[in-house]
């Protein structure tokens, strides 16, 4: 069960009421319906090199001063994509049209389910971690702080994101499904970069779905 | 040439197995083009054909999925050279071995096409010309358009294939365990728009293994006279330690393939994590395999991209609404090209119970093709039921079936020879189901013979162009009984004849029958009864009208087509015989709006404008109660959907002072405001919701929709007289779009006041592309506004 809380952080509510609350389930109800999830992950060997400005990703090398900074001690780790499916928009479509009133709902409500599902999806690779003694770093995207948007292109070409989960992207890098995520996860043997939220890698200071660290 | 004639249905055929996956054995890195090795590493290209011929595969697939103009574009490849270098390779592998034929390899774009994604239908047809015609000139035997997760981009490269080559054209297309494309098509829907536009050979490849494929099987072979490919992977992905493994031996293979050809395929073959000894085995176990005949299938089937409507079971309803006959409300929206009212239309029949959604855009004075384009297109993205394209034109005709995702019903051909001289090969190229008017050449015959004779001839007429019976339905034509005593009588006896005497399935208008009497109703739904009754299978009509679903839903639960009267249960189970009037809801117009209740908000409105002037309505009622909202929603005691919800309540209370003071004089705001989410940004509900409100705030909105480029906005701007801009922005790379866009409106358009708003802005961001108001979140946007206005 994907937690209302979280679901009223993305819709910027600080508490709730009974009209919230029903509109709330209904889009839980329409949501769970509609989505489709679909994930990939690949092994991956993975290096920072030492003025850490760039790290090389299976062989290919992508310039990032901040993937590196987050990465940095990791020598594996796995690129990952994830999605809630096409049926998603078209239900933000529907509500555009009928009931713009749900339409902030649907929002958060989808966007609480595609990180939900996303930790979900990752678990295998906790264990797997805990397999080796090693650690997960936080799931990072294209799009983050310096590393571009355009690296999108590399995780799609690497997973065969479209082909395989069905996950487009447009001319100017912006994935559809508009629910997915793709990212980069390192593995390392040094957790103290480990436990640090995923929020605080992310340089944009005042946005309010920011999480600080517990 | 390889002539596949000579083995059809004598002795399967085989398909070779993976390419990038050897490859990546070899050395192909992660996210490396396989296709740059067709110039690189011809010969590395070269042994892997020839592991697959030396295994006994009759049709080698060379090594150019991914050879399309954009992601040529993106990898710095020349397309032309790339494919000439893969086909040529492969053609080498061929000569070589005596033996074999050469499949020019036809993967997805890797983009969505619009209007979910960006790329044109036109673009994708002209990307995949390409590549079709680059592998027919270098010899390829055939081309296999493979690995398709949407039908919709399947049509754009059959299409493209079968305009740009005379290639057999061969389409697999990717399903998961539950039969469901990525998109959500389903089998059926896939089996009938690819057969109707010509396929030579359908069937499955990738994502599922043999065992998944062979579930999957009977589904299709039951839905398709065509020869069936399956292509599997090496069993399912199994993900260990990270790493994607095909956990299906070449033996366990070689026996799932028997079983595969046994259920009906005629051509196997394998995809990923397949190798030259699975296809080794495959082939020594199944050559001595005879075919199975293929099924002469005699369905009529519509379908969407999404899913297919099949004729003959319980009788279809196809929802009549979207056509400007008689309404002066959609006549008015096909003016202003109110494209949001026409979708609500749509997505209201499909609620009340349609199957079928009827378009019909053509009123004289507007651009039928064009609208009809955008209406077929916009449609298919909110609903999945397949359209009927409803027009007198060709033209327009032509257009849409092309432009259409799926397989449509098309309304309407006659029996006179210029109607059926234009209808029928559209019919023939693009596939549909085709609906046939008994209108002769001398017009409406008035006796039931005249118009069996006119459904013969539509009959024998289309079978000259190669199109079966199947695919026509006949609409006898409902006549006014008012006009005439027998009318009725004649449609139904013919109708019954027709279905009896010609085999064909049939769909009438029904409304016409009342033409000319009061509560029409009345007679149209006994006549509707009585014409199911006779053997309709579909009729147009008004699904929202309560008296036809209900002479409806009960015939199909008394005719045995709703199992446990299921159907008829959900529709009515709920529902409480209402009393004649509701009783409104006791609730002051300002609590009404204050609540977001949106009917009752209209009904207090209605009741205050007994008694009090419009102006008053607006200034002593709403705007108090909308004020309180906004105040809430800033004090953070309510928040956006109960805004968004009060603001559609007040817009119902809005449209009642309107409708007593006459549109002219409704207290709307002089402020003309032009809003618009940036190019290069697809993402558009924040600047959705903003408009919603400033709409229902009083403003008149010029919505121009996502990824905008920054000349369509300062056009908008110029010739709507525009105060403000409203500029939405969701990733910080397009940002940049919108500094372009403000430094453009300063520069041609300097008296516009701009406000800027979207998830990665801040007001120091705002400050530094110039805009003149950071709106934080949308009500802030909404006083602004107001603040401008009150200037003016």
């Amino acid at each position: 069960m994907v937690n209302q809380n979280e679901i009223l952080r993305y819709l910027g509510a600080s508490t709730t009421n009974d009209t919230l609350d029903a509109l709330i389930s209904r889009a839980r109800e329409a949501v769970e319906k509609a989505m489709r999830p679909r994930h990939l992950v690949q092994h991956i060997s993975l290096q920072v090199d030492a003025p850490l400005e760039t790290v090389i990703l299976a062989g290919t090398p992508l310039p990032s001063r901040d993937l590196a900074q987050h990465l940095q001690g990791c020598q594996e780790g796995f690129l990952f994509a994830c999605t809630l499916g096409p049926d998603i928009d078209a239900l933000v479509k529907r509500y555009t049209l009928t009931e713009p009133a749900m339409l902030p709902v649907i929002q958060a409500v989808a966007a609480a389910y595609t990180e939900s599902y996303a930790d979900e999806a990752q678990r295998p690779l906790e264990g797997y971690a805990q397999e080796r003694g090693l650690y997960l770093r936080p799931r990072y995207s294209p799009g983050y702080g310096d590393f571009a948007l355009h690296y999108q292109r590399f995780l799609f070409d690497a997973l065969e994101i479209s082909k395989r989960i069905g996950v487009t992207l447009t001319e100017d890098f912006i994935m559809i499904p508009f629910k997915s995520v793709t990212a980069v996860i390192g593995l390392s043997s040094d957790p103290s970069l480990c436990h640090i939220n995923k929020c605080m890698t992310c340089t944009a200071k005042n946005c309010p779905f920011r999480k600080e660290a517990e | 040439m390889f002539d596949f004639n000579e083995y059809w249905g004598k002795r399967p055929l085989f398909f070779d197995g993976a390419m990038g996956t050897v490859l990546q054995e070899n050395g192909l890195r992660p996210g490396e083009a396989p296709e740059r090795w067709n110039l690189t590493q011809p010969e590395t290209i070269l042994n892997v054909h020839q592991s697959y011929l030396a295994a006994g595969a009759d049709i080698i697939t060379a090594n150019t999925f991914g050879a399309n103009p954009f992601k040529c574009r993106e990898n710095n490849i020349d397309l032309e050279a790339v494919v000439h270098a893969g086909v040529s390779v492969a053609r080498r592998a061929v000569e070589q071995a005596g033996r074999g034929a050469v499949a020019l390899d036809i993967g997805p774009s890797g983009k969505l096409l619009a209007p979910l994604g960006d790329l044109p239908f036109e673009e994708a047809v002209t990307a995949f010309a390409r590549m079709a015609r680059a592998g027919a000139a270098a010899g390829a035997d055939c081309a296999l358009i493979e690995t398709m997760g949407d039908l919709y981009e399947a049509k754009a490269a059959l299409l493209a294939v079968k305009e740009s080559t005379s290639l057999p054209a061969f389409v697999t297309m990717t399903f998961d365990q539950e039969g469901k494309l990525l998109t959500g098509g389903d089998i059926p829907a896939m089996a009938a728009v690819l057969e109707g536009l010509g396929a030579d050979v359908i069937g499955f490849n990738c994502g599922l293994g043999p065992q998944q494929m062979l579930e999957l099987l009977p589904v299709l072979r039951a839905c398709t006279s065509l020869p069936i490919l399956v292509n599997p992977n090496a069993g399912l992905p199994v993900e260990r330690e990270g790493r994607t493994y095909f956990n299906v031996g070449p033996e366990e293979f070689a026996q799932k393939m028997a079983e595969i050809l046994e259920a009906g395929a005629w051509l196997v073959g394998g995809c990923c994590g397949t190798t030259p000894e699975h296809i080794r085995k495959t082939t020594a176990r199944c050559k001595d395999i005879s075919c199975a005949p293929l099924p002469h299938l005699s369905q009529t089937v519509v379908a969407s991209g999404i899913q297919a409507v099949t004729f003959g079971e319980a009788p279809i309803i196809i929802g009549e609404r979207i056509n400007p006959t008689g309404k002066p409300r959609f006549k008015q929206a096909l003016r202003e090209g109110d494209l949001p009212y026409i979708l609500r239309e749509g997505l209201a029949q499909q609620d009340a119970g349609a199957h079928i959604l009827d378009v019909n855009v053509g009123l004289p004075e507007i651009d039928e093709a064009a609208l009809m384009g955008l209406a077929v297109s916009e449609l298919q993205s909110v609903s999945p039921l397949p359209l009927q394209i409803d027009t007198a034109d060709p033209d327009v005709m032509a257009k849409a079936m092309r432009q259409y995702n799926g397989k449509a019903l098309v309304n309407s051909v006659t029996a006179k020879s210029s109607s059926m001289d234009a209808v029928f090969p559209l019919v023939k190229k693009y596939g549909g189901v085709v609906i046939g008017l008994t209108i002769a050449e001398e017009g409406i015959p008035e006796t039931v013979q005249g118009r069996v004779d006119a459904a013969r001839r539509i009959i024998e007429a289309a079978a000259a162009y190669g199109i079966d019976k199947k695919d026509i339905i006949i609409d006898p034509l409902t006549m006014a009984v008012s006009a005439g005593q027998d009318a009725a009588r004649v449609t139904l006896e013919a109708l019954t004849r027709i279905r009896q005497e010609l085999g064909v399935y049939t769909s009438l208008g029904v409304s016409n029958v009342s033409f000319g009497l009061p509560q029409r109703e009345n007679v149209t739904a006994a006549f509707f009864l009585m014409a199911l009754q006779a053997g309709l299978n579909a009729a147009i009509l008004n699904p929202l009208s309560e008296a036809m679903m209900r002479a409806y839903r009960s015939f199909c639960a008394l005719s045995g087509f709703d199992k446990n009267c299921m159907a008829y249960i959900e529709a009515y189970q709920q529902q409480v015989q209402a009393p004649a009037h509701t009783v409104p809801v006791a609730c002051s117009l300002q609590e009404a709006v204050e609540r977001g209740l949106k009917e009752a908000a209209g009904q207090a409105a209605e009741e205050l404008a007994q008694t009090l002037p419009g102006l008053e309505i607006v200034n002593a009622h709403i705007v108090p109660a909308l004020d309180t909202v906004g105040r809430r929603f800033e004090e953070k005691t309510l928040f956006l959907p109960q805004l968004l919800m009060s603001a559609d309540a007040a817009k119902a209370a809005f449209e009642v002072v309107k409708k007593h003071l006459g549109t002219d004089s409704a207290e709307q705001s002089k402020l003309t405001i032009v809003i618009a989410t940036v190019k290069g940004d697809v993402h558009d509900i924040g600047k959705n919701i903003v408009k919603v409100l400033l709409e229902n705030y009083g403003f008149r909105v010029i919505d121009l929709g996502k990824d905008v480029p920054p000349e369509t906005v300062l056009e908008a701007v110029k010739k709507e007289s525009a105060g403000l801009v409203g500029l939405s922005a969701l990733m910080t790379t397009t940002v940049v779009n919108m500094k372009e866009t403000i430094a453009l409106l300063r520069h041609e358009a300097p008296g516009v006041k701009i406000m800027v708003g979207g998830a990665v802005l801040t007001q120091e961001y705002a400050d530094q592309i110039g805009a003149d108001f950071y709106g934080p979140d949308a009500m802030a946007s909404v006083r602004y506004a107001m603040k401008l206005a009150e200037g003016l």
